[in-house]
Parts: structure tokens; sequence; C-alpha cells
């Protein structure tokens, strides 16, 4: 009989655990912010970025986890322009530390290897100029 | 002791940085421009009116504990209403923000703009931030001017 409580009160310690840790690592999300740019036609070539910082006990002394956003967005689309960009910024908070992360989704329209010759002649071109992408 | 103490100075004078928007534009890239990389921040301070209250109760006796509640009670009326960070007193902090990427970037091709708003907080103040970063593309011949913008 002793036994029996002891194994049963052993199972529970088990469960409460189990049950403490699957809170415990199984965050709250909720989001901050959220913005969109003018969404292309041709959406064949998306591009994204995600940045991210984990926070303890709220204890966070810059946001320079964010800078680096744009740089990467734009090394994926070398020669054109990104645009349909969603920013999302989130956190997801866990016990006593929270993961702050910022994703950038958008598309990639490239230029053409001709025009971009082109445009490169001619010193009037802006680079706004977007004709004809190519995708 | 004086280690905990300089522990808890040092915990105070580092700000807290809290993050409440960020905004990425569109972002062009075209081989006959330079991308020239700029940042503009604009900062404002901002007053917690509840903490700068309790802190005014630790020195004061009963009286000036109910006065300076009622104090605080009604500059918060005031301040109601939605908010990221700390009520500042200069509302129009951030106007010149545009005036300042055209000072950055004079031939006005800018691109790659991020938009952030942070609060740096310490006790009683905080720092009510506006950084903008993007890029100035400027034209690889070196003929870049206002007329062509």
């Amino acid at each position: 009989m002793e036994k029996m409580g002891r194994t049963m009160f052993k199972n529970g310690l088990k469960l409460s655990l189990a049950a403490a840790l699957i809170i415990g690592f199984s965050g709250c999300a909720s989001l901050n912010s959220v913005s969109l740019t003018s969404v292309p036609a041709h959406r064949t070539h998306p591009v994204k970025t995600e940045r991210s910082k984990w926070i303890v006990l709220g204890l966070n002394f810059d946001n320079d986890f964010v800078d680096d956003a744009v740089e990467d967005l734009k090394r994926q689309c070398p020669n054109g322009r990104v645009t349909g960009i969603l920013t999302k910024d989130e956190v997801i908070a866990y016990v006593l530390f929270w993961k702050r992360r910022v994703t950038a989704t958008g598309y990639c329209l490239a230029r053409s290897a001709g025009q971009s010759a082109k445009s490169s002649r001619k010193s009037a071109s802006e680079p706004h100029d977007f004709g004809s992408e190519v995708h | 002791m004086r280690k905990i103490t300089l522990a808890a100075l040092a915990l105070l004078l580092s700000a807290c940085a809290q993050l409440h928007h960020v905004q990425i534009g569109e972002i062009e890239s075209h081989p006959a421009y330079v991308a020239k990389p700029f940042d503009i921040k604009i900062s404002e301070t901002g007053v917690n009116v509840g903490e700068a209250k309790e802190i005014a109760k630790a020195f004061l006796d009963e009286k000036g504990q109910e006065r300076a509640e009622a104090i605080a009670g009604i500059i918060g009326l005031f301040q109601m209403g939605p908010r990221t960070g700390n009520p500042v007193y200069v509302k129009g902090y951030a106007k010149n923000l545009i005036q300042l990427i055209y000072e950055k970037c004079p031939s006005g091709r800018v691109t790659g703009l991020m938009s952030i708003r942070e609060t740096r907080k310490y006790p009683v103040v905080s720092g009510e931030i506006v950084k903008v970063t993007g890029y100035c593309l400027m034209r690889r011949d070196g003929k870049d001017g206002k007329d062509d913008v």
C-alpha cells in the first residue's frame, strides 16, 4: 500500500514537472507592430530577413539587433528593388525571459542585364526606373 | 556593500531599451549608384509621473504624500490615452525629420529607410527616441545634383 502511494506520488511529480516544462517552453506570442509597403504584381522572388534577441528578466540595453535587417534584404537583391515589405515586430514570452523578433519579408524585382547596362550608360537614368522587371 | 551599491548604480544608470515600432521601406540597388548609409536620431525627454510620485513620497511626510498622490492623479488625467513610452512636453520634436533626411541626402535619392521608435528608460525620466537609418544613392560618375532629383 505504501509502495503504491510512493509510486503515485512519483508519477504525479513527474507529470507536474512535465507540465511546468511545457508551460515554460511554449511561448506566448504578442504582436507589437506591422507595416507594409506597396505590393508588386509579380511576386516570384521573395526575400526574407529575421533578427531576434533574447531578453532575460527584462534587461535589455540596446535594440541594435535590428540595424542590419535592411542590409540583409539589400544583399538578397543586389541589382533591383525590394518592395512589398511586410515588417513584423513581435515578442515571444517565456517564463522570466522573452524573445524579441523582427521579421521582414518582401519581393525582389530584379533588373535584366540589358536594362542594367543600358541604364549605366545613360547618365540621366534614375534608380527608380524599373520599366521592364524581370523575375 | 560597496560592490552592491556600485552594481545598483550601474544598473540604474545604464538605460533599459524598449523597442516600440520598426518599419522598413522599399530598398533599391542600382549599378550606376553608390549607396551611402546614414542615420538620424531624434530624442526628447519623457517623464514618468508615477515613478516621480513614488520617489517624492519616500521623502515627504504623510500630508505631503497625500498631496503628491493628488498632483500625480491630476497630471495623470491629462496624460490618458494610447501612447508609446513616457509622455514628453515638446509635442513636435520629430517634425523636422524629413528636413534632416534631406540634409543628410541632398540629392533626395533616399532608399532603404528603416524607422525605429524606442525608449531608453532611466529612473523617472526616459529618452523617447525616433531613429531613422537609410541609404543615400549617389552617382558613381560623381554627377550628383539636386537638378535631377
